[in-house]
């Protein structure tokens, strides 16, 4: 089982973009759930631990190894399963020769061995039936599939998936939380999602990024508290309530409305609390002004 | 191991890359065929042939290294194997520019054995067999030079069509304005196509051992580039 420990992690791109500032972040074993918004330096942090993009400053232990060094670096791309957000495949290969090929730029050398890892993969994520099909012919689930099947072909020990979940329709959703969920249990599995309720239903702990600072780690109990107290339910008479909060759901119901709010509404909009979502707790997260302590919360 | 991984690069580059080679120097055959029986000047079609292999499938090489550098549909999942993306990217390269060397080099025997071989006058006054050998050159330099400035261009612009076009105009100021770089005494070492465009020069041979070197270095430039994984996901989805 690895542990992965950042320490004042900084990734600048040119024009001096910060795209993770001064990240201090430790990922127990197990799944952990990697939250953001669009461009708040998820990808870059997935990029920099699988070993292909290099940090500006800063030290990153992986296991045993230091992502810091090329050595370290090649040591984390064995233990590594990999299935990027932007996961292309080659469309004149069917799925058994794409995860062969791959098994073999994997150094999984015994033919055997390889094609039998390869079976019982297709097996997992339900693809045997149309393996001999090529890519080109497959459904963006079909796909993202066949990518899981691809990360898990070294059995890897630490498995990175960037927003695995992004297009799938709901069915293929809960599929694939699912297989994370099991694949979790005796490995590393860090999940970077925008998409809340993929790391609700499967992580334990999960860390908040926005802007490329750290502004949340823990677990998604400590998360909820806190939106302790932030999280209320506006009822009007359809008329849309004002305040310094924001409207996470809205339900009309005839003649009235029913708002649930996120943030501190005016006394006179009778607001009722409501126990925070996960949800609740990323906007209420997000609506935050950043400060230096909450990084520290764990 | 070795076998399987060279087949599958081999199927990810695409069949036509082993194809166009070989419809292209079809037609230069029929073509060759057509003139001979239209009676056209013998020195015409040695012209014509010479050029198949210096000029056409050099350009043809360069435009599909081009191709296959600058664009891999799983790049970011390359680069996060323990197999390292850039001996990928040579062998590919290598792949392309070793079967189009065999069609180049089997051609060459056909040509050279019915004296349609257009010889550098330097190789002139030579026996058969170091004339034939060295004279490879004639193709060999050029398809070195057009497969390593299509390798670097790819790899430099990130753009298939951007380095084709670039490629295309250096072989067109080439045919066009090659009398300029047989007379200037700068331009000789990048004169690409002596030997159908000007084969009685008299630096026929230190220009393909230049060719070679301005190659090499395009290469070594190539392989640099290719440890810039920053450049090499260029187009692919993702924040900053």
């Amino acid at each position: 089982m690895t542990t992965i420990m950042m320490q004042t992690l900084n990734k600048v791109y040119h024009g001096g973009v910060y795209a993770l500032n001064n990240v201090d972040l430790t990922i127990p074993p197990g799944m952990f759930g990697l939250l953001g918004p669009n461009g708040a330096g998820k990808t870059t942090l997935m990029r920099i631990l699988a070993g292909i993009v290099r940090p500006t400053s800063g030290t990153i232990r992986i296991g045993e190894y230091d992502g810091g060094t090329e050595r370290g670096r090649t040591a984390v791309k064995r233990m590594l399963g990999y299935l990027p957000q932007d996961f292309g495949v080659y469309p004149d290969l069917n799925a058994r020769e794409f995860l062969d090929y791959i098994a073999i730029l994997k150094g999984l050398r015994d033919r055997t061995l390889r094609h039998k890892r390869i079976e019982a993969l297709l097996e997992i994520v339900s693809l045997t039936q149309v393996a001999n099909r090529k890519l080109k012919t497959y459904s963006g689930g079909m796909k993202r599939r066949v990518g899981i099947a691809q990360a898990l072909l070294n059995d890897p020990a630490l498995l990175i998936v960037d927003e695995p979940t992004a297009g799938l329709d709901p069915e293929e959703r809960i599929r694939f939380r699912n297989l994370l969920s099991e694949l979790g249990g005796n490995r590393t599995v860090l999940l970077s999602t925008h998409i809340v309720e993929d790391i609700a239903q499967t992580c334990q702990r999960l860390a908040v990024l926005k802007d490329g600072h750290l502004i949340f780690q823990g677990t998604t109990i400590d998360a909820m508290r806190e939106a302790q107290g932030k999280v209320w339910i506006i009822t009007t008479s359809g008329y849309k309530p004002e305040g310094n909060f924001t409207v996470v759901a809205t339900l009309h119901m005839g003649t009235t409305a029913q708002y649930r709010v996120v943030g501190d509404p005016s006394p006179e909009a009778a607001a009722v609390p409501a126990e925070p979502t996960l949800e609740d707790t990323y906007v209420w997260l997000m609506r935050e002004q950043l400060t230096p302590g909450r990084a520290s919360i764990s | 191991m070795a076998f399987e991984r060279f087949r599958y690069e081999l199927r990810i580059v695409g069949k036509w890359v082993l194809l166009i080679p070989l419809l292209g120097m079809g037609c230069f055959a029929l073509l060759a065929a057509i003139l001979t029986m239209l009676q056209v000047d013998h020195l015409r079609i040695a012209q014509v042939l010479t050029a198949s292999l210096e000029m056409i499938l050099p350009l043809v090489a360069g435009l599909l290294v081009a191709t296959v550098v600058s664009h891999d549909a799983a790049i970011e999942l390359q680069l996060t194997l323990s197999s390292k993306y850039r001996f990928t990217a040579l062998l590919r390269i290598g792949l392309i520019a070793g079967w189009m060397a065999y069609v180049a080099l089997f051609s060459s025997v056909f040509i050279y054995h019915l004296k349609y071989w257009r010889i550098p006058a330097q190789l002139s006054t030579w026996h058969v067999l170091p004339q034939f050998l060295v004279g490879q050159l004639t193709w060999i330099a050029p398809l070195l030079w057009f497969v390593a400035a299509g390798f670097c261009l790819a790899l430099l612009i990130r753009s298939r069509s951007a380095s084709g076009a670039i490629l295309g105009g250096i072989w067109i100021v080439e045919a066009i304005f090659y009398g300029y770089f047989a007379l200037i005494a700068w331009l000789k070492p990048f004169f690409l196509f002596p030997a159908t465009l000007a084969p009685g020069i008299d630096f026929w041979l230190p220009n393909r051992l230049g060719l070679l070197g301005t190659a090499l270095a395009f290469m070594v430039t190539g392989w640099l580039l290719l440890y810039n994984a920053a450049a090499l996901l260029q187009g692919v989805s993702g924040e900053e």
